[in-house]
């Protein structure tokens, strides 16, 4: 049985602000959108609330109440930060984790099998509190056999708990108050006066009550809580693990050891290259950190390679080429630089490196090197801010497009956008082109994104086409000809009924399935009742 | 007890409990891959990043794998080709490569479906080679009272503008990813020998000089009949990588998309390992 557990670092943007400001713990403190009189609370620790500052106050006016205010703003690159340093941490507690797209502070993680590797899942989970806590974040796990289940159980509880089945999950979920998730205040207005406040309660809603009150927003919400939002096999999508930006390089035999000045000229010739692929992640440098292997030997011979970098030098040499007694630990030489801000200038981070060398006294003469750097996201006006030019020229893609447009017409290059239809060929339009755009990178670059999983994409018709009448030959209903074979099964009707409303036009009435021919071939047919005929809308591709 | 590390966690419970189904992974295609190893041996000036061909790896079906190449990708019955597209036309849009598709008025992709795996329809401009001198509007379609498709001509008209339009948006050196959807009228022409050896020896060093995936959808198996009975790909040995991509119904609602290399120019078939497999959910219906 599939066992899932979810993290929850509560108030995750007042976390880190206090963990930035670690004064400000046992004082009145709360996080601000924008720092200005006009700036709205969004967050008070316990303090605050004890002073009657309460979120969606103006920050003026928070002031006012509570002189001694400290505030901050917390902006999303920070919280992405912060939910990479968790997903990192959480790397040795299980391989697939998947932060939450709406909510940062809550992920969720597979355990199944889990006892494996660790005594227990209570154990399990007492190591992952114990872990978030030595990185100074204060969370929640709970251990059960759903998403839904083992959020509502993080959010209301505090520390780590296990359910034993999902019976216990079921009915310790169900008393969780709806206060707790997140749920649109107008929706929980709605629900409260109708005294449904607890999760027990909205799971007793009829199927889709929610949707005809509160539209999409309500039929997710109670998706989500009966556990059947993400289909019958819900399954976990998680954040692939990049690999981190690194170089190595080491000194042959004999050659002379490195001083600083020609140290920080090859940092200088390795420095774009990580820079580079920085940038192809979208992202801006945040930390570097340098290591550097000391000759520990007085004449004797250097017999290690790149991949003992990171580690002691002598404690991989053999003894007797030691130059010191036996067992003495390696003098290894690490540093960890971190800019005033996230920067792909190179010239500033040099500036910075060579100030820390300067300052620095090393035992020994350099002989290797180990770099590492860290990226946060970056815009693509940062990108272009930091002198690095994006790799396409959007210009050329738009002479590209008048060219095609003044050769095929001015409708050839278009786009598509959605409309609100009931009729398929009805619910987008096409529109003409005018300038390429190009998507921002998505929140997350970090290396905690959450990929959605596909879905299968039909292909449709401009006009349908007319099918074959006949469905009762003995061999079957050729509905796509000969060659796609018979329709061996179909899925539906789904009904599709508009226009009724309309005085004096036609209705259009539509049932449509998804036939499965013989060769495979997923064909999204209807009928039209005022027409008595089958057409094909498209296909599954 | 030592923290073990997320590589052994990984390699015990794939182990252990993979096999007995206690543990599934999901992965959808163009996500990059999982970490590989750390590099080992020396390194003087190349980046430790993951670059599969170069560091013996598996490669990855991504678009950083097909960048700077001519891509066919195959596909009939139980395809999926336009949804592997989407997928790579997601993963360019969250590279900020720009993207685009070219493709006929008469059959294309059904944006909401495309919308829902995430794409940004804003951002996808498409181009419709449509209303050419001589090509029947209907003959792409199923239907139309046992009028089969294939059957009207035209579509030497069709390849050529398709050949020149790929060609502009190529030549621009723009776009990180260029999906080519012109449906069968490929293969029609293709049996005639209709497609310009000279345009396609463009395209594969347009390609290469801009870095751009220039992806050909192929329809209805991609193989027609040479002169004397053999298979041929349309793109023949122009294309880069040749790959054929299935989809196969696992649970209610959950689809296994498949691709399966039969050709790579770059590092053989054999380094793919058998086919590339990802779980996708099923459209709006078939869930």
């Amino acid at each position: 049985m599939e066992r899932w557990a979810c993290v929850d670092v509560p108030g995750l943007p007042l976390q880190v602000l206090l963990r930035r400001e670690p004064g400000w713990v046992r004082v009145p403190a709360v996080v601000i959108d924008v720092d200005r009189p006009q700036g709205r609370v969004t967050q008070v620790n316990a303090a605050a609330r004890r002073r009657s500052v309460r979120p969606g106050m103006r920050y003026a006016a928070a002031l006012a109440v509570e002189p001694a205010l400290r505030a901050g703003v917390v902006d999303a690159v920070a919280v992405e930060e912060v939910v990479a340093e968790v997903v990192k941490q959480l790397r040795s507690f299980s391989p697939v984790i998947e932060p939450s797209a709406e909510e940062p502070g809550v992920l969720w993680l597979d355990v199944t099998g889990i006892e494996g590797v660790f005594d227990s899942l209570q154990a399990w989970a007492d190591g992952v509190v114990r872990a978030l806590a030595g990185i100074r974040l204060r969370a929640s796990v709970a251990v059960g056999f759903d998403r839904f289940g083992t959020y509502a159980l993080a959010r209301a509880g505090r520390g780590a708990q296990v359910v034993a089945s999902p019976e216990e999950e079921r009915v310790r979920s169900g008393g969780v108050s709806l206060d707790l998730l997140q749920v649109a205040p107008r929706m929980r207005a709605a629900l409260d006066q109708l005294g449904v406040t607890t999760v027990a309660a909205l799971r007793q809603l009829p199927e889709g009550g929610l949707l005809d009150r509160f539209g999409s927003a309500g039929q997710e919400l109670q998706k989500f809580v009966s556990g059947t939002a993400g289909g019958a096999t819900d399954s976990l999508v998680g954040v692939p693990e990049r690999e981190p930006v690194t170089d190595a390089f080491e000194l042959d035999p004999g050659a002379p050891p490195l001083d600083a000045p020609a140290l920080l000229q090859v940092l200088a010739e390795r420095l774009p290259d990580l820079c580079a692929e920085l940038v192809r992640r979208g992202q801006a440098l945040r930390v570097v950190r340098v290591r550097l292997a000391l000759d520990d030997t007085a004449g004797g011979g250097r017999e290690y390679g790149v991949e003992e970098f990171g580690r002691s030098t002598l404690a991989n040499v053999p003894a007797a080429k030691r130059g010191g007694p036996e067992g003495e630990a390696g003098a290894d030489f690490e540093t960890v630089v971190r800019p005033a801000a996230p920067t792909l200038d190179v010239a500033q981070i040099l500036d910075l490196l060579r100030l820390r060398f300067e300052g620095a006294e090393l035992a020994a003469a350099v002989v290797g090197c180990s770099l590492e750097v860290e990226g946060v996201r970056a815009t693509r006006a940062q990108l272009e801010l930091f002198g690095t030019q994006p790799r396409r020229d959007l210009a050329a893609a738009n002479r590209a497009f008048a060219r095609i447009r003044a050769e095929f017409g001015d409708s050839s290059v278009r786009i598509a956008a959605l409309r609100d239809a009931h009729l398929p060929e009805g619910s987008f339009r096409w529109q003409p082109l005018t300038q390429l755009m190009v998507p921002e990178r998505p929140a997350g670059e970090a290396g905690c994104e959450v990929v959605p999983r596909l879905q299968l994409v039909r292909r449709i018709f401009a006009r349908p086409g007319l099918l074959p009448r006949d469905r009762r030959e003995p061999d079957g209903w050729f509905a796509a000809g000969l060659a796609c074979g018979p329709v061996q099964r179909t899925f539906g009707p789904y009904v599709v009924s508009g226009g009724w409303w309309r005085v004096g036009a036609q209705d259009e009435h539509r049932a449509y399935h998804f036939a499965e021919t013989g060769r495979g071939d997923l064909l999204w047919i209807f009928q039209d009742r005022r027409r008595r005929r089958w057409f094909c809308q498209g296909v599954v591709d | 007890m030592a923290k073990p590390t997320s590589e052994a966690l990984r390699n015990l419970l794939d182990h252990d409990h993979v096999r007995s189904g206690r543990v599934r992974w999901s992965r959808s295609v163009g996500v990059e891959g999982l970490a590989g190893q750390p590099q080992s041996g020396r390194s003087l000036g190349a980046c430790a990043v993951s670059r599969a061909a170069e560091a013996g790896a598996s490669p990855q079906w991504c678009l950083e794998e097909l960048s700077g190449r001519v891509v066919e990708l195959v596909g009939e019955g139980a395809s999926a080709l336009t949804t592997a597209a989407t997928g790579l036309v997601r993963e360019a849009q969250r590279s900020g490569e720009p993207v685009v598709w070219i493709t006929r008025p008469e059959v294309c992709f059904y944006p909401p479906d495309v919308a829902a795996c995430g794409v940004d329809l804003a951002a996808l401009p498409v181009v419709m080679l449509g209303g050419l001198p001589g090509v029947d509007s209907r003959s792409s379609q199923v239907g139309r009272g046992g009028r089969r498709p294939g059957q009207n001509g035209g579509g030497q008209a069709v390849v050529r503008a398709m050949l020149r339009t790929v060609d502009q948006l190529v030549r621009s050196g723009a776009f990180g990813l260029v999906i080519l959807d012109v449906g069968e009228a490929t293969e029609r022409a293709s049996r005639g020998a209709q497609i310009s050896l000279g345009a396609l020896a463009r395209l594969v060093g347009l390609a290469k000089q801009h870095g751009t995936a220039l992806v050909w959808l192929v329809r209805k198996g991609g193989l027609v009949r040479g002169e004397q009975g053999e298979d041929r790909s349309v793109l023949g040995s122009f294309a880069s990588l040749r790959a054929v991509c299935t989809r196969r119904r696992l649970d209610d609602g959950v689809f296994e998309l498949s691709v399966e290399v039969l050709k790579d120019k770059r590092c053989g078939r054999g380094r793919w390992q058998g086919s590339v497999r990802s779980l996708c959910d099923g459209t709006v219906g078939l869930r």
